[in-house]
């Protein structure tokens, strides 16, 4: 299973931090992004995308699978269980849907919509096994839950504002009452 | 962080409204990922959960799956509205639109926060709504991966139920989406329990053979043109769960009842889906598409590797020739991954040849600039070492090691030291080995590397590795500058084998503890620990030494550390506190380290590889090298144990690796139940063993059942042997059988009744009620030897029993004596003559604790014990004192001489009481080291029976 996502700049920064099997603490948490960070930035383009080296915190055989995108690594660590190269894969087609979603991607987009980055991830990957591989279909569910939102929140306006005034009435006669 | 008191304040506002809700939530989210503790908000997130707007609902989940744990005592009041959003579609029994994605919501939400309370409480829900008709594609396989989670999380929540029928019904699902999830599920499930969901495989070839064969994907589920590659993984993944299908297959074809046309179709099938991905699958210009291609490929190969040799031959050659290839491109990712299936496949038998053809291209990876693939190199190397190559990959690998970065080290070191252990025909190469790698990488030799040396080689006594390793050790720690893993070995070593190459220029024990003391003040004190130790051992054996072992001992006393403090107070005080033959017996060398089944060094590979690691398997199995070494020194154990044993008291009667080369698997009786010789009778034994050495007749063991009476006698260097198997108990014994074991010193003859000596397990004759079965030896002893010969006596009881006895056979070295009665000069010219190392033998013995006092009567016992017991010739007169006994024999042996004579073996034995300390010095002289051992023995054991 995936253990983890995560989104790092060249810097170190996180972007997008997924942990499917969590550490005790916070700091612990930091401490894996760091080390994760370390290790892949040490390695240029040219080598290879997978880097062992266990991570305690996630038990051994961690196996790191990696891609390196203009300012961005997009980390996976795995276990023995999944594909190395269908991993790779999956790395694609998530940046690909970012892409898509975004209209060529940036750091920037991740900052500002991070919370559009979340709901495609999880539209591809959940609890740590791979959920969706079509990029259609993923981006479909993704404006689904766009559509979905804003119906929601369009209805919900109406009616809050209906309930506001029926509150501000309500509210008002209860102060009456009270202050009688 | 200012904007944290900013948020709190918002967050404490009941009032707010959605859109800053959510922003404020989002806010939170992201500090938590830059690294800062979030431990505020929390309600505003479930207030999100809770609420019924779709928009709400979403951001609560995700915010609720990052930021909260599963034992966070806040997700017990959040359960109740997860339950309500998973399960209010399936209640209603139909589905809109908003209803199937808080679903879908809630579902991620227990998939994604790890804690195992959720997850129990919702099993049950998932499973309906999985199953459920009403359930959207969406849902069904999100649904499926969170019952994967469960069963992961919890393995017995779903174990022992069945799932096979539902999730038959999801593979015939036409969405594309739905099976990779379901696929992901099975294969899940199955790596728990394989069994259960071996009726399944037709339909993963079935999907299998569309993707493949049929190219039937929908659009858009094609990744750069390849259909579905993480389906077609996870469906080779499943099958590889299932290594004995192919066998099974070609079984159940021969069967009438097992409906063969359907069990071999869908298996030929799977065998041309394999054949067509290995020879299609073309190297692309695109590396997405090469990428996906080679992840089914890669796949298809590991699938080739588990059917082992049930797959047929062109598809073993042609993985292996298709990695043969990926280990010589550029392309990093695919050279790595064939390195890693190669050493996969390298557990195959038969593989070995053809794949050291390619141990140059291997070699070449070795050195490559990306750590992964040199991993990936290394590893291989060690998988693909046998006894052929050994040598030269080890050495590949030492000379590579000096450039080779610290990251790499460690492994490379502890892999070395396997190798060249496992695989060394001649162990002084190891022992060479070793020494290397400590000069090269001496930090990362850890202890168990060099303790293994040490454990090396003190169990093999034979030849004269011992003595190579003192020497080299020697020298190597000659240099006044070496590494303190050095300087241990050393120290160790030659406090144990120093002496063997005490006789030589420029290495007595004087100069040995020099070479040692100069690296007193640069060690470490689990150094200098065990410099104190050897001191106290080169001490012992050298006069020389005592003065200047003295002074360190005396300073060391006020160590600050503990053990250094102890141990130089303990061994300084030794000689004043204890009888000198006490201090012998603490300072002598350290008996043989026991055999364990797994070495250190190999736990520690364990540990770090996991127990599927291809070296893991490769190093649990033992070698031809090893084997050779191990059946030699189980030889030389068995003969040690046999001549010791009637002087340690607690040992079992037979040594462990004498029952395990003897157990057959083909025999009718139960073996595991295995009954040995009582312990209680073993004293009583080793006393009739001992009692025999030197009468001739005698019973040489009893017990309810069964009584075996010796009679010997000698003339020269041939002598006759009859051995009586009497049956005391009160039914016939089965299968009784006698094998003696034949040892080149010893030429035997044999005869016995009819069955007796049968080789076979199911053989033997049958000895009835108060009967005997005889045994005729007639043997002729050709050299010399220090041990007596071993003979197992095997036989079922009526209840069927198996008993087994390993006895000896008392046929030791006097007895092929001839007595000599010599001159007081002649004697102690020879005595002179015969000094030196390893002509002689001594050794002290306590007079048995009742017996009386040491006078005359007791010394003229002894004198007939050495005249008649060893039937060696009593020299009176060179005889200083009353209290000592002289003697002189020839050994006869029928081996000749280059002239045709017989060689003959000249010993000599004395024997000085102690009557003060009511004890027997015994030394013996001869020309042949294995005499002196074998008749000081016999003379112990005697005395201590007299």
């Amino acid at each position: 299973m995936i253990k983890g996502i995560i989104i790092v700049n060249n810097h170190g920064k996180p972007r997008l931090v997924k942990f499917y099997q969590s550490v005790e603490s916070e700091s612990l948490q930091q401490n894996v992004i760091r080390r994760v960070f370390q290790q892949v930035a040490a390695r240029p383009d040219s080598f290879c995308n997978y880097l062992e080296g266990a991570i305690p915190e996630w038990g051994d055989n961690i196996k790191l699978i990696y891609r390196h995108y203009a300012t961005l690594f997009f980390v996976f660590a795995v276990d023995s269980q999944e594909s190395d190269l269908g991993i790779l894969d999956l790395i694609q087609v998530f940046v690909e849907s970012l892409d898509r979603c975004f209209e060529s991607v940036c750091e920037l987009d991740l900052i500002f919509h991070s919370d559009r980055v979340h709901y495609v991830l999880d539209e591809i990957v959940m609890g740590g096994m791979v959920l969706e591989t079509n990029i259609h279909s993923v981006l479909q569910a993704v404006k689904d839950q766009d559509r979905l939102h804003k119906d929601s929140l369009t209805r919900v306006e109406a009616t809050e504002s209906a309930s506001h005034i029926q509150q501000r009435l309500g509210g008002d006669t209860s102060k009456w009452q009270y202050n009688w | 962080m200012p904007k944290g008191g900013k948020l709190n304040d918002d967050g404490s506002n009941p009032a707010l409204n959605t859109y800053k809700r959510k922003k404020y939530v989002w806010k939170l989210v992201y500090i938590h990922i830059l690294g800062y503790e979030v431990d505020f908000g929390h309600p505003e997130v479930l207030v999100l959960v809770r609420s019924s707007k779709y928009g709400e609902k979403n951001v609560g989940y995700t915010a609720l799956s990052l930021l909260m744990r599963g034992d966070d005592p806040m997700m017990n009041s959040i359960r109740s509205d997860i339950v309500k959003d998973l399960t209010k579609p399936t209640a209603a029994g139909k589905s809109s639109a908003p209803a199937d994605a808080a679903q879908a919501l809630a579902i991620c939400a227990i998939a994604n926060i790890t804690g195992l309370e959720l997850i129990q409480s919702m099993h049950t829900e998932v499973v309906q709504t999985m199953v459920a008709k009403s359930s959207s594609a969406n849902v069904k396989k999100k649904a499926a991966l969170c019952l994967l989670r469960l069963a992961r999380t919890n393995p017995k929540l779903v174990a022992g139920r069945d799932f096979v029928t539902q999730i038959a019904q999801l593979l015939q699902d036409r969405h594309l989406g739905v099976l990779t999830s379901s696929m992901s599920l099975l294969y899940g499930l199955a790596s728990q329990a394989p069994n259960e969901y071996e009726s399944l495989i037709p339909y993963a070839v079935h999907i299998l053979g569309m993707l493949v064969l049929k190219k039937a994907c929908a659009r858009e589920y094609l990744y750069y043109r390849t259909p579905s590659p993480w389906l077609q993984i996870k469906l080779l993944k499943f099958l590889q769960l299932y290594p004995h299908a192919l066998a099974q297959a070609a079984d159940s074809g021969t069967t009438p009842e097992t409906s063969p046309a359907n069990g071999s179709a869908h298996i030929s099938q799977l065998t041309n889906i394999i054949s067509k991905i290995l020879t299609e699958t073309d190297v692309s210009d695109s590396i997405n598409k090469s990428n996906a291609d080679h992840a089914v490929l890669f796949e298809a190969v590991n699938l080739i590797i588990c059917w082992g040799s049930t797959s047929q031959q062109a598809l073993r050659d042609g993985a292996m020739k298709l990695l043969g290839k990926f280990i010589s491109v550029r392309e990093p990712n695919i050279r790595y991954l064939g390195l890693m299936t190669m050493a996969k496949l390298a557990q195959l038998e038969g593989s070995g040849e053809s794949i050291k053809k390619h141990q140059a291209t291997v070699l070449v990876s070795l050195k490559d600039a990306d750590i992964s693939v040199r991993r990936r190199a290394l590893d291989l190397l060690f998988v693909m070492c046998d006894t052929d190559n050994a040598e030269r990959i080890v050495d590949e690998l030492v000379a590579h090691l000096v450039i080779a970065d610290a990251a790499i080290r460690e492994e490379m070191v502890l892999k070395i030291a396997i190798l060249a252990e496992k695989y060394a025909t001649d162990l002084r190469w190891y022992v060479d080995t070793i020494l290397k790698l400590i000069s090269i990488s001496g930090d990362h030799v850890s202890d168990a590397i060099w303790h293994r040396v040490v454990q090396i080689v003190t169990n093999h006594p034979q030849g004269d590795l011992q003595a190579y390793t003192a020497a080299t050790l020697l020298v190597a720690a000659s240099p006044r500058r070496c590494h303190e893993t050095t300087v241990r070995v050393a120290a160790y070593i030659l406090g144990e084998f120093g002496f063997l190459i005490a006789e030589r220029p420029g290495m007595s024990g004087e100069e040995q503890f020099r070479i040692l003391h100069q690296h007193w003040t640069t060690a470490d004190p689990a150094t200098r620990a065990i410099l104190v130790s050897s001191y106290a051992k080169l001490a012992n054996l050298y006069e020389e030494c005592r003065p200047l072992v003295a002074p360190v001992f005396a300073k060391s006393m006020n160590n600050v550390d503990v053990e250094i403090q102890q141990r130089s107070a303990e061994y300084a005080a030794m000689r004043e506190a204890f009888s000198p033959e006490a201090v012998e017996d603490l300072l002598r060398e350290m008996p043989p380290f026991e055999e364990k089944k797994q070495s250190a060094l190999e736990q520690r590979l364990r540990e770090k590889e996991g127990d599927d690691s291809a070296a893991v398997v490769k190093a649990a199995r033992p070698s031809a090298a090893e084997r050779k070494r191990a059946a030699q020194s189980a030889a030389a154990r068995v003969a040690e144990e046999i001549q010791s044993r009637p002087q340690t008291a607690d040992e079992g009667p037979a040594s462990p690796m004498r029952n395990g080369a003897t157990g057959g698997n083909d025999s009718e009786f139960d073996r595991s139940q295995k009954v040995g010789i009582p312990k209680e009778v073993i004293p009583a034994m080793r006393k009739a063993f001992s009692n025999l050495c030197t009468s001739p007749s005698g019973v040489l063991f009893e017990n309810a059942l069964l009584q075996v009476g010796v009679k010997h006698e000698y003339v020269g260097a041939q002598g006759r042997i009859s051995v009586f198997f009497g049956n005391l108990s009160k039914a016939p014994l089965s299968h009784f059988r006698a094998d003696v074991e034949e040892r080149d010193h010893l030429k035997m003859q044999k005869q016995g009744t009819q069955g007796l000596l049968d080789s076979d397990e199911n053989g033997g004759c049958t000895v009835a009620v108060r009967t005997q079965a005889k045994m005729l030896l007639s043997v002729e002893v050709v050299a010399p030897f220090d041990d007596a010969p071993a003979m197992r006596v095997s036989f079922v009881t009526e209840e069927g029993e198996y008993h087994e006895y390993p006895l000896r056979l008392p046929i030791v070295a006097t007895c092929f004596m001839e007595p000599v009665t010599l001159e007081a000069g002649a004697f102690m010219q020879r005595w002179r003559s015969l000094e030196g190392q390893d002509r002689e033998c001594q050794e002290v013995v306590k007079a048995p604790p009742n017996a009386p006092e040491i006078d005359e009567e007791y010394m003229d016992r002894i004198a007939s014990i050495i005249t008649n017991g060893l039937k060696f010739g009593r020299c009176i007169g060179c005889d200083p004192t009353p209290w000592t006994v002289s003697g002189a024999a020839t050994f006869r042996t029928a081996a000749k001489d280059m002239n045709g004579n017989n060689i003959n073996v000249g010993c000599l034995v004395r024997v000085e009481a102690n009557p003060q300390a009511g004890a027997f010095r015994v030394t013996t002289r001869t020309l042949h080291p294995l005499c002196s051992k074998a008749v000081k023995n016999v003379a112990l054991v005697s005395i201590k029976l007299a």
